[in-house]
C-alpha cells in the first residue's frame, strides 16, 4: 500500500511537472515565434513606408502609400474581426503580413516638430502626413486561454522622400 | 535472513528508467536551450539589421554635403573616380562602414549607399543597400520667405510672379501685367506667425507653420491665376500649415576690403563707384553706381538716393548697419540676381520707396515696401509689409537649378 501510495505521488508529480514544463515551453516557443512575426512584420512595414513619397489615404486601422518603385498604390489593413494585418500592392492579392492581431492602430503627423519634445504636429490632411506611427498587440491561447502576448511593437517611421 | 538480492533484469530496468528521464530532460534542456538562443540570435539579428540603415543614411548624408560643397570638383574629399559612371567614398563608423558613390551625372544626382555593420562576436557583416535620387534645387525657391509676418494693408496690393528668362512670362525680361503668373509661393515660419492679406493677394501659395494663419479680407485671395481674377478667400490646396523651413543668418563676408572711391561716370558725380573687386565701407549714402562685377561689405547702414547697376554687372552688398534705404534703383541686366542684398543680424529694417528689382537675404530686417513701390525678385526676411498700391513680383528665374551653387533635395529613396 505505501509502495502504491508513494507510486501514486511520484506519478502526480511528474505528470505536474510535465503539464507545467510543456505549457511553459508551448509558451517560449509561443513568444520566439511571435517575436519574430513581430520583427519581421515591422521590419517590412518601415521598410515599405521609409520609401513611400506621401500617404494616400488614412484610417486608424488603415494606410494607403504612394509608392513611386512600383507606380502602384500600397495598402496595409488591420482587420479585427479576423485579427490579421494584410497588405495589398496595386489589384495584387492582399498577403497576410501579421496573424493573432487583437488590436492594432495607424497614426500620422506632418513634419513639424513640437517645440521641446520628440513629437510632431498632427496634419490636417494626408497632404501634410510625413510621419506614421503604428502600435499592436498579439497574443496566442494555450488550451484556449490567452497566456503569450507580444505588446511592445511600436514604430515611428519617416517618410524619406519630400 | 538472507538479504535480497535484485535480479539483473530489474537492475537493468532502473537503468533504462534513469537513461529515459536523463534523456527527457536532456532534450528539454536542448530545445530550451535552442530556443534562447534562436531568440537571442533574431533580436542580434534585428537590432544588427536595423543599425544597418542609419550606416547607409550616413553615406548618403555625406554624399550629398559632397555635392553641395564640391559640385565643381567631385574627386575632392577623399572621393575617387570609379569607372567612368560615378564618384565613390567608403568611411567607418564605430564597428561598421559605409560604401557610396555618386553618378557622375547630377540631374538628377543618383547616390547609393551600402551600410555594413558586423554581426555581434562574428567578422561576419550584415549590409543594407538605399539608392537615392536628388534634384538640384535654386537658392530662391520661395517667392518669400519670412519668420514672422507678412502683412498686406492697402488696395492693390499683390504678391504674384513672373519669369525673366521666359518671353512669355515677362516682356523684355521684365515684368508684365498681362504675362503675370502664379508662382509666388510664400512661408511663413513661425508658430505665431500670419499671413495677413486685407484686400490684398496671392497669386500662389501660402506656407505657415503648425499654429500659424492665413486670413484675408472680402476681396483678399490666394490661390491660382483664374482663382484671383474670379474669386476670393484660400484656393483649396494651396495653403498648408506644416511650414518647416531654417533660415540662418547672413553671415560677414571678408573684413579689409577697401573703400570705394566717388568718380564720374557718364557725366554724373557718383559717391560710391563699385568698379569690380572687393570693397568695404562704413555707410553707404547719395549716388552709387556698380559698373563691374563687386562684392561690397557696409559696415554701418545704408540711404541711397539713387543706386545704379550698369549693363553686364553685378554686385553682392552685406549691411551691417541698422537699417537700409535703397533709394532709387537702375538694374541695367534687369535680373533680380544682379543685385544681391544681404542684411546681417544687425541689420533690422529695409525699405524700398521706389522700384526695385533684386533679391534679399536680411533674417533679422523687417522689410516694407509702401508709395507704390514694386519690388521684383525674391526676399527672405524676419517680417514683410507692403502698403499703398505696393506690389511683389516674384522672379520665377531664380527658381531654376544653378550648377555653380546648387542645392539638392531628394526625390527618390528606394531600398534595394
Amino acid at each position: 500500500m505505501v509502495g502504491i501510495g508513494l507510486s501514486g505521488l511520484l506519478t502526480t508529480v511528474i505528470a505536474a511537472m510535465t503539464l507545467y514544463s510543456g505549457t511553459n515551453f508551448a509558451r517560449l516557443v509561443n513568444y520566439t515565434d511571435m517575436d519574430s512575426a513581430g520583427v519581421n512584420a515591422i521590419d517590412q512595414i518601415s521598410r515599405d513606408i521609409r520609401q513611400a513619397n506621401g500617404l494616400f489615404a488614412y484610417s486608424p486601422s488603415s494606410i494607403t502609400l504612394r509608392t513611386d518603385n512600383t507606380n502602384q498604390n500600397l495598402t496595409y489593413t488591420y482587420s479585427n474581426g479576423s485579427r490579421v494585418l494584410t497588405r495589398k500592392l496595386g489589384t495584387n492579392a492582399a498577403t497576410t503580413v501579421l496573424s493573432e492581431c487583437d488590436g492594432m492602430s495607424f497614426s500620422m503627423y506632418q513634419r513639424t516638430p513640437i517645440h521641446g519634445s520628440f513629437n510632431q504636429y498632427e496634419p490636417g490632411t494626408t497632404n501634410e502626413a510625413k510621419v506614421i506611427f503604428v502600435t499592436w498587440n498579439c497574443s496566442r491561447a494555450i488550451h484556449g486561454k490567452k497566456s503569450t502576448t507580444d505588446n511592445a511593437s511600436t514604430a515611428r517611421i519617416v517618410m524619406r522622400v519630400n | 535472513m538472507k538479504p535480497r538480492i535484485n535480479p539483473l533484469s530489474e537492475q537493468g530496468n532502473i537503468l533504462l528508467v534513469s537513461l529515459c528521464t536523463m534523456m527527457i530532460i536532456g532534450i528539454a534542456l536542448l530545445t530550451y536551450l535552442t530556443l534562447a538562443k534562436n531568440q537571442n540570435q533574431l533580436v542580434m539579428r534585428s537590432q544588427t539589421w536595423n543599425a544597418c540603415l542609419p550606416m547607409a543614411e550616413a553615406g548618403i548624408d555625406e554624399a550629398l554635403n559632397h555635392l553641395v560643397w564640391n559640385a565643381t570638383n567631385m574627386t575632392a574629399s577623399g572621393w575617387t573616380k570609379s569607372g567612368t559612371n560615378s564618384y565613390y567614398r567608403t568611411n567607418a563608423l564605430g564597428d561598421g562602414y559605409y560604401a557610396v558613390t555618386i553618378s557622375t551625372n547630377l540631374t538628377p544626382a543618383s547616390i547609393i549607399a551600402t551600410g555594413y555593420i558586423p554581426m555581434p562576436g562574428s567578422t561576419t557583416f550584415v549590409a543594407r543597400k538605399i539608392k537615392v535620387e536628388a534634384a538640384m534645387i535654386p537658392p530662391y525657391s520661395f517667392a518669400m520667405r519670412v519668420k514672422n509676418s507678412v502683412s498686406m494693408n492697402g488696395n492693390g496690393c499683390v504678391i504674384d510672379s513672373y519669369d525673366s528668362s521666359d518671353p512669355t512670362k515677362s516682356t523684355g525680361g521684365l515684368y508684365d501685367a498681362a504675362k503675370a503668373g502664379d508662382e509666388a509661393d510664400v512661408s511663413c515660419i513661425s508658430q505665431s506667425g500670419n499671413v495677413n492679406l486685407g484686400n490684398g493677394n496671392i497669386w500662389g501659395h501660402a506656407f505657415v507653420a503648425p499654429g500659424g494663419k492665413v486670413t484675408t479680407g472680402p476681396n483678399g485671395a490666394v490661390g491660382s491665376k483664374t482663382w484671383n481674377q474670379t474669386k476670393s478667400g484660400v484656393q483649396p490646396g494651396w495653403s498648408k500649415s506644416d511650414a518647416n523651413l531654417s533660415i540662418p543668418d547672413a553671415k560677414v563676408p571678408f573684413t579689409g576690403g577697401v573703400p570705394p572711391l566717388p568718380g564720374l561716370v557718364g557725366g554724373v558725380i557718383y559717391t560710391a563707384v563699385l568698379d569690380g573687386g572687393i570693397f568695404q565701407m562704413a555707410t553707404m549714402t547719395g549716388k552709387v553706381i556698380v559698373t563691374d562685377d563687386s562684392l561690397v561689405y557696409v559696415t554701418g547702414s545704408i540711404d541711397v538716393t539713387k543706386f545704379v547697376i550698369q549693363t553686364n554687372a553685378t554686385v553682392r552688398i552685406y549691411c551691417g548697419g541698422p537699417s537700409a534705404d535703397l533709394g532709387t534703383q537702375v538694374n541695367g541686366p534687369k535680373l533680380a540676381s544682379a543685385c544681391m542684398f544681404f542684411g546681417l543680424p544687425t541689420c533690422t529694417s529695409i525699405d524700398i520707396s521706389s522700384d526695385w528689382i533684386g533679391t534679399v537675404y536680411a533674417p533679422s530686417a523687417d522689410f516694407g515696401a509702401a508709395g507704390g513701390a514694386d519690388f521684383y525678385g525674391s526676399c527672405t526676411a524676419k517680417s514683410l509689409t507692403l502698403k499703398g498700391h505696393s506690389a511683389y513680383h516674384f522672379d520665377a528665374a531664380l527658381k531654376k537649378p544653378q550648377t555653380t551653387d546648387p542645392g539638392f533635395v531628394i526625390t527618390s529613396w528606394i531600398e534595394l
